[in-house]
């Protein structure tokens, strides 16, 4: 399966546009969309289903974990590929995230494309 | 002399005794009843001089109990003088008169010369005046003690004398003889001084008659003894024996005195030894009482239904209960439902199974007052096997404050713990960031994209800056925490003002319109870094948040000031938070609106944090359009209103 879109859920400008720049860059024909909170995030996703969502942890009004919670109780499909990007280096965070069967990446911030070459991999199975 | 000494009916009832005995023997001289003298001539055997003496001894007696120093020092030293001249005419054979001097006798009985009291009569007198008369010095009781000791004696040899029909005991020279009734006289006397010598001890007293009655008995054992020895030589017992003669009959009765004194001794011994163990149990048992009563834990007692058999005056005060009303009743009383539920089945276990699930281990359990009140309290139980049974003893200790403290730790902890991991997090996420734009700056400078390269640097710098917010921030929480200073007093109003000019920078601060209505010359007294930080705080996010659509930004500052409390409340019609955000809109790194402004999600945290250290609250009200924060705190007083309080 192709990636063709990514959703990118993150609350930070930069790391928005940091995202963006890489995922450009690795594949000019991917297309993304951003969404800053969670909450966002399941708007978006109801609307339409990408191939993959970058999910940052800590963001204002619903967090990463909180997203994934509700994502999994309301979602009857899930996109295939969830890699979580976060500045956070701990272990808690990593195994709490591995709990979501659909979350397949765990990177730290920032986003690089050895990154994207792993989820698309996933992806391709 | 020590006149609280003789206080009490004892002194009054000797003093009285005497003084009649005295005063009947005076009445028969005077009268000069010839029947007397033929029918009963030993009650004469009590001289004129003799009688007279008595009477004074007896009434120094009752005087030194009402405190008539100078009369009791004035009978005593007549009686002495009387007592001395006596003796001395005894010892020197001469003749000054004294005998007759009050009363010419007109019968001579148990006398060497007409009137003349016996020598060991005089003694006694002579003694016993001393004792009466002693000041109080050092000493004094002591001497009491052996001059009643002497008296006693030989009173006691003279009245055994008579019982037993030794003369020798009472007729110490000659026919001179201490009559029966002086000698009972003496015996009152003599007691009366050991009594007064012993002061409050009355196991003194009981030494030193039953001293003076075996010395008195000794005596009498070794005249009887002395007398039968030389009767069995005068009459030559047992003929035909030899040159030996036997003394079987005397030897009988001094070996079986002294059998009879030792048992009598081992006997007074014993009750002594008895007397002092019992005494020190009692002391024992006090001593025990008085460390179980005055203990800080609980200790109560239960047998091994559970029925409490004892409690101390810590638990009344624990439990709320009296000792009445928890002696006779089960100890589950003292336990909150879910704990005596299974206290039955806990005993039986026990005993079934002797697997003890508290019985010498000890643990935190809760306890239940009488008003219903549930405390933690730490419990200890001991099984106590004794002769007559088993029961267990517990010692119970409220520990509520221990828990409270263990409780506020936990949540410092908790906090702590929280504050770490956020920062951890929040302080790499900038710096992960950079690191992105940095490469994506050296990928522009290869591309020569001049134009993207340069809005790249300019997010690099925004990124740098929110860095530098953030670590202030931190640094902020941590002073607030830190920071110790003291109480002043503070012009609401003068506050408000600064704050708004120190931020007029602010960007939109011109947009919203502030309108204050603050009670004029409201005052209160708390820390003025902290207290400037809420306002200031208060006053930014409501500039910071406004609703950007809305025609007219507005913030309305507000007091309020009532029974010691100042409250200020910031209303705006901004932004407001979002209502999934509301319930913790106090939390450490919650940013609501990051779109908006870059905050470091601790300014309300900070907020709340500095308005607890200054002992008030902070509350969140949201309303149809923009939000409510208000800040209540205790107004203080200033030294002056604390030293006029009714200024």
């Amino acid at each position: 399966m192709p990636m063709r879109n990514i959703l990118v859920v993150d609350d930070d400008d930069a790391d928005q546009f940091i995202c963006e720049y890489t995922i450009r860059k690795y594949d000019p024909s991917i297309e993304t969309t951003a969404a800053f909170n969670g909450r966002e995030a399941l708007e978006i996703l109801s609307r339409k289903t990408p191939d993959a969502i970058i999910l940052d942890i800590n963001m204002p009004i619903m967090n990463g974990f909180e997203f994934l919670d509700r994502y999994a109780a309301d979602f009857d499909h899930h996109v295939p590929v969830v890699a979580m990007l976060t500045s956070s280096l701990l272990d808690q965070d990593r195994k709490r995230a591995a709990e979501y069967y659909f979350v397949r990446n765990y990177f730290e911030k920032p986003l690089t494309m050895e990154h994207l070459d792993l989820m698309r991999k996933v992806l391709e199975g | 002399m020590n006149r609280n000494l003789y206080r009490g009916p004892a002194a009054i009832g000797i003093g009285s005794v005497c003084v009649m005995i005295g005063l009947t023997v005076i009445s028969l001289w005077w009268l000069r009843l010839e029947q007397v003298a033929q029918k009963a001539p030993v009650i004469l055997a009590m001289q004129f001089n003799t009688a007279l003496c008595l009477v004074m001894l007896g009434l120094s007696f009752i005087l030194a109990a009402y405190g008539k120093t100078l009369l009791v020092y004035a009978l005593t030293a007549a009686t002495a003088l009387v007592a001395a001249l006596s003796l001395y005419q005894d010892l020197s054979g001469a003749t000054v008169g004294v005998d007759t001097l009050f009363n010419t006798p007109f019968v001579a009985v148990g006398t060497r010369a007409p009137g003349r009291m016996a020598p060991n009569t005089a003694l006694c007198f002579l003694l016993s005046a001393i004792g009466i008369a002693l000041p109080r010095i050092r000493y004094a009781s002591q001497a009491r003690l052996a001059l009643g000791f002497i008296v006693l004696g030989i009173a006691t040899v003279a009245l055994l004398g008579y019982a037993v029909q030794i003369d020798r005991a009472h007729d110490w020279f000659g026919p001179a003889r201490m009559s029966p009734h002086t000698s009972f006289g003496f015996l009152l006397l003599g007691g009366g001084l050991i009594y007064l010598g012993a002061g409050r001890s009355a196991n003194h007293v009981r030494l030193t008659i039953a001293g003076a009655a075996i010395l008195a008995y000794l005596a009498v054992l070794a005249l009887t003894y002395l007398e039968f020895r030389a009767q069995e030589m005068r009459l030559a017992l047992y003929p035909g024996e030899g040159q030996q003669t036997l003394h079987t009959l005397s030897t009988l009765i001094l070996v079986s005195g002294l059998i009879y004194l030792s048992l009598a001794g081992y006997a007074f011994w014993y009750s002594q030894r008895y007397r002092r163990s019992a005494a020190a149990l009692a002391a024992s048992k006090a001593e025990l009482a008085g460390i179980i009563d005055n203990a800080v834990d609980g200790i109560v007692s239960i047998d091994t239904g559970g029925t409490i058999l004892s409690v101390n005056p810590a638990c009344e005060k624990m439990f709320g209960y009296r000792r009445d009303e928890m002696i006779g009743r089960n100890v589950k009383m003292l336990m909150p439902r879910h704990y005596s539920d299974h206290h039955d089945s806990y005993i039986a276990n026990y005993h079934r199974t002797g697997e003890a699930k508290i019985i010498g281990i000890g643990r935190e359990m809760e306890g239940l007052r009488k008003d219903g009140s549930v405390f933690p309290l730490d419990l200890a139980v001991a099984r106590i096997s004794l002769a007559n049974g088993v029961f267990y003893s517990g010692i119970v200790r409220d520990i509520s404050v221990r828990k409270r403290a263990e409780a506020q730790l936990l949540e410092a902890n908790g906090e702590l713990e929280e504050f770490a991991y956020r920062t951890s997090h929040d302080l790499r996420s900038p710096i992960a960031s950079s690191l992105g734009l940095v490469r994506i700056a050296r990928d522009l400078l290869e591309k020569d994209d001049h134009d993207m390269l340069s809005a790249t640097l300019r997010r690099l710098e925004t990124n740098s800056e929110r860095l530098e917010a953030l670590i202030q921030n931190i640094i902020a929480v941590t002073r607030s925490r830190l920071l110790v200073e003291d109480p002043v007093r503070l012009s609401v109003d003068a506050v408000i003002a600064e704050t708004r000019d120190g931020l007029s920078h602010l960007e939109g601060f011109s947009e919203v319109r502030i309108e204050c209505d603050i009670e004029p010359g409201l005052w209160l007294v708390c820390k003025p870094v902290k207290f400037r930080m809420i306002i200031a705080s208060l006053l930014s996010n409501a500039i910071k948040y406004r609703d950007p659509d809305e025609a007219e930004p507005r913030l309305l500052i507000s007091t309020r000031h009532h029974s010691g409390t100042v409250r200020i409340a910031f209303i705006d019609n901004g932004l407001g938070i979002p209502p999934e955000a509301r319930p913790m809109v106090f939390g450490m790194f919650r940013r609501f609106h990051p779109d908006r402004a870059f905050g470091s999600g601790l300014g309300l945290y900070i907020l709340k944090k500095s308005t607890e250290a200054l002992n008030g609250t902070v509350t969140y009200e949201a309303l149809e359009k923009g939000s409510s924060f208000a800040v209540e705190l205790p107004q203080g007083e200033t030294d002056a209103d604390a030293k006029h309080p009714g200024r």
